[in-house]
């Protein structure tokens, strides 16, 4: 369907319009993407080495497959596709708009094929013809009706814009990477962990590291989480508030799926962790007198056991505690030192307070109270391409309907009489969709007998 | 009456279905032709009233939502998409021996979904990040255009059989399709197919970018199903700029196919976002 004219067009240009160089491109796109999801993206260097060995993930490393969808070479593939998308689209596009804005319709190309569909009809052509014409008026834009000696021809056609299909499917792809382009140039990615009853004003991100000011602050009144009766989570709720010189602009509850929109920045619920205590009971109880003792501490603090005997120095808050492999969850950690021994690692999980007594120890340590406060994980993002990438997606599907369900079809109806009997003819041509065409036009032909 | 029931018996209709469809062709015995199609609708009402059923059980556990959240949900509908789109194509064309390639897909899928072991049947309550609106839209169009690949890839086996044949066509052979006619019905289900699978890509990206604030993020799920519309796109272009048709274009959509399998399947073992459905 090439339409260059010139034969002189240069090789690169003959090049970019080839269909055989679209299906290279095609299929490198698609073995490479398939080859970035066997291996790992964005991975650990260290899991790298263990998986491909020194040299298998040192060579990986030269071609960047360990982030293969932002390397050079793959966003090199991406911009000879989009190359490769707009040559042809302005290659073809004088041949398209011709046929779209021709008037032009030459009935004589139609009556070379044979008639799809012919039948005889008792009426004359004179009382066919009005019948005939308003029938075709209905479902096409007529374009003549011509007396012959013996009877008439009436024609027209629809769909000559469905042309536009093909062009509007390849400019929106384009326009999607545009769209992308955009968002990756002027957007970004970041992240921030909010503690409940705090808030932030600065936020990391993500492919920098860097750290960026926001120019207000997010506030995180409360963090939520609400289970089903199984246990499984249900739902993540934060309510936020954005704030600026201590005035409240903006105020909602997040949950996944529904964030928080301020200035152009979307705020993501997207993790959740625990705060280390600020304030922690602790009883502690001799085995031999049984008595138990309470303590106030905080992290960071040593507490003189009873009888001057020893120090207890709570040491940190473990977020993910592991006991011979099974997970215990969040815990204090402390260190004992029992006067003339050696000190001894004491260790308080949340779900378990009083694990402390399978040390079978001199002293069990068990925790008593600590006030549970969590940080809400902030996804931030702002991405000003997101217009053009959604404008793209709608005229995409818009394009491929047209295209696989509009076609420019014509039709011709020739009506003759012999000996007395008059004999209708379909002739006809379609773009696309030949058997549908077909079927339209048996269906045409029982309509028009019923005239 | 509950919907498992409902769809365990389902899926033996389908099963009859599938054998009537199959004897009508292999025996060329008429009545069974009538048989299948009759069973195939009784299939397809049982399978519609089993996912109805499961949708409100899952309303009565207090965790209502769609019947499309999880690895047997989507294969009980991918069923009921394969058995009302091969209909609509009985229908509409008058070729019941596509029947015969069509309707065992769709029992395999609830055979599968049904029998085996590693598919939890409970209804299981939604996760926060599958709570949205994009749900449904988004499962809704990814089995359309799956199923119509699904019927692309029968018609390529049909396509592939009547070759074998050449010309000394006899028997079963002789009952096929003419080849003209398959290669457009072919090319039919993949122009169908691709709208939807467009149109699925598109409405994931749209709840990605609500859910995660991101419309694409290569997880391996969103690349497969790229790379499917990458083959699919490659066999629109070879046919509509290089006339490729018949024998060429039954290869393709068995390849098309076979990555549509395993962007549904073959993700589940790759690491990802998209594991909701192993």
């Amino acid at each position: 369907m090439s339409t260059s004219q010139k034969p002189s067009k240069n090789l690169v240009w003959q090049l970019f319009i080839s269909v055989k160089f679209t299906v290279i491109v095609l299929i490198l796109l698609a073995i490479t993407s398939a080859a970035g999801t066997i291996i790992p993206q964005n991975g650990d260097p260290q899991q790298y080495i263990e998986m491909y060995g020194t040299f298998g993930s040192s060579l990986i490393q030269v071609f960047d497959l360990f982030d293969m969808y932002h390397s050079w070479w793959f966003r090199s593939l991406m911009g000879l596709l989009t190359i490769n998308i707009i040559i042809c689209t302005i290659d073809r596009w004088p041949a398209t708009w011709r046929i779209i804005t021709s008037k032009k319709f030459n009935p004589e190309q139609l009556l070379t094929k044979k008639p799809y569909k012919d039948f005889k009809d008792e009426r004359t052509p004179v009382d066919l013809k009005p019948l005939y014409t308003s029938f075709m008026k209905k479902q096409y834009t007529v374009k003549g009706v011509h007396t012959l000696q013996n009877g008439f021809r009436v024609y027209g056609e629809k769909g000559r814009w469905s042309k536009l299909g093909v062009p509007v499917v390849h400019m929106s792809i384009v326009l999607i990477l545009i769209g992308a382009l955009v968002g990756s140039f002027w957007g970004f990615d970041g992240y921030v962990n909010v503690p409940e009853g705090g808030s932030a004003d600065r936020i990391r991100l993500r492919n920098s590291n860097k750290i960026m000011e926001l120019g207000f602050k997010v506030a995180c009144n409360d963090f939520n989480i609400e289970y089903y009766e199984s246990g499984a989570v249900k739902e993540y709720r934060s309510a936020l508030q954005i704030l600026k010189n201590d005035k409240v602009l903006l105020e909602k509850d997040i949950i996944v799926n529904d964030p928080l929109k301020f200035n152009g920045i979307r705020f993501f619920q997207s993790s959740y962790g625990a705060l280390p205590p600020e304030n922690i009971e602790i009883k502690i109880v001799s085995k031999d007198s049984q008595e138990p003792s309470i303590y106030k501490t905080k992290i960071g603090e040593t507490i003189q056991l009873p009888g001057n005997s020893g120090e207890l120095t709570i040491t940190r808050f473990n977020k993910d505690y592991h006991f011979k492999k099974v997970e215990l969850g969040q815990a204090i950690e402390g260190e004992l030192r029992l006067n003339d021994k050696d000190p001894v690692k004491i260790v308080l999980p949340y779900k378990y307070p009083t694990f402390d007594k399978m040390r079978k120890g001199q002293w069990i340590i068990s925790l008593e109270e600590y006030d549970n406060k969590f940080y809400t994980g902030l996804q931030v993002r702002r991405d000003p391409g997101i217009f053009l990438v959604y404008l793209g997606f709608i005229l995409i599907l818009g394009g491929c309907w047209v295209i696989f369900f509009s076609s420019h079809q014509k039709i011709l109806l020739e009506v003759t009489t012999v000996a007395e009997i008059s004999q209708t003819k379909i002739f006809g041509s379609t773009t696309r969709n030949k058997m549908d065409f077909k079927q339209r036009i048996e269906k045409m032909a029982n309509e028009l007998k019923l005239l | 009456m509950n919907s498992s029931l409902i769809l365990s018996v389902t899926t033996f209709v389908y099963g009859a279905a599938a054998f009537f469809y199959i004897a009508a062709w292999i025996f060329n015995v008429k009545s069974a032709e009538k048989a299948a199609t009759w069973t195939l609708i009784l299939g397809i009402f049982g399978n519609t009233i089993g996912l109805l059923f499961r949708w409100k059980e899952s309303y009565d556990l207090g965790i209502g939502h769609a019947p499309l959240s999880n690895l047997y949900e989507s294969l009980v509908f991918f069923a009921l998409v394969i058995a009302l789109v091969y209909l609509v194509l009985e229908k509409k064309y008058s070729i019941k021996t596509i029947g015969a390639f069509a309707t065992p897909l769709a029992f395999f899928s609830m055979a599968y979904a049904s029998l085996s072991p590693k598919i939890g049947e409970t209804i299981q309550p939604l996760m926060p990040a599958l709570k949205s609106n994009w749900l449904i839209a988004h499962v809704v169009t990814c089995f359309i255009g799956y199923a119509a690949f699904a019927l692309a890839f029968g018609i390529g086996l049909m396509f592939m059989m009547a070759s074998w044949g050449n010309d000394s066509k006899t028997g079963l052979l002789s009952r096929l399709p003419e080849k003209s006619i398959m290669d457009e019905l072919m090319h039919k289900m993949v122009m169908f197919g691709f709208l939807f699978l467009t149109g699925g890509i598109i409405t994931g990206a749209v709840w990605a970018n609500s859910a995660w604030g991101r419309y694409w993020g290569w997880d391996p799920k969103e690349t497969w199903s790229l790379i499917t519309w990458f083959v699919y796109a490659t066999l629109l272009h070879v046919r509509f700029m290089k006339d490729w048709r018949g024998k060429r274009i039954a290869v393709f959509t068995v390849i098309g196919f076979a990555a549509v399998l395993f962007t549904y399947f073959g993700v589940n073992y790759l690491p990802g976002l998209h594991s909701y459905g192993s």
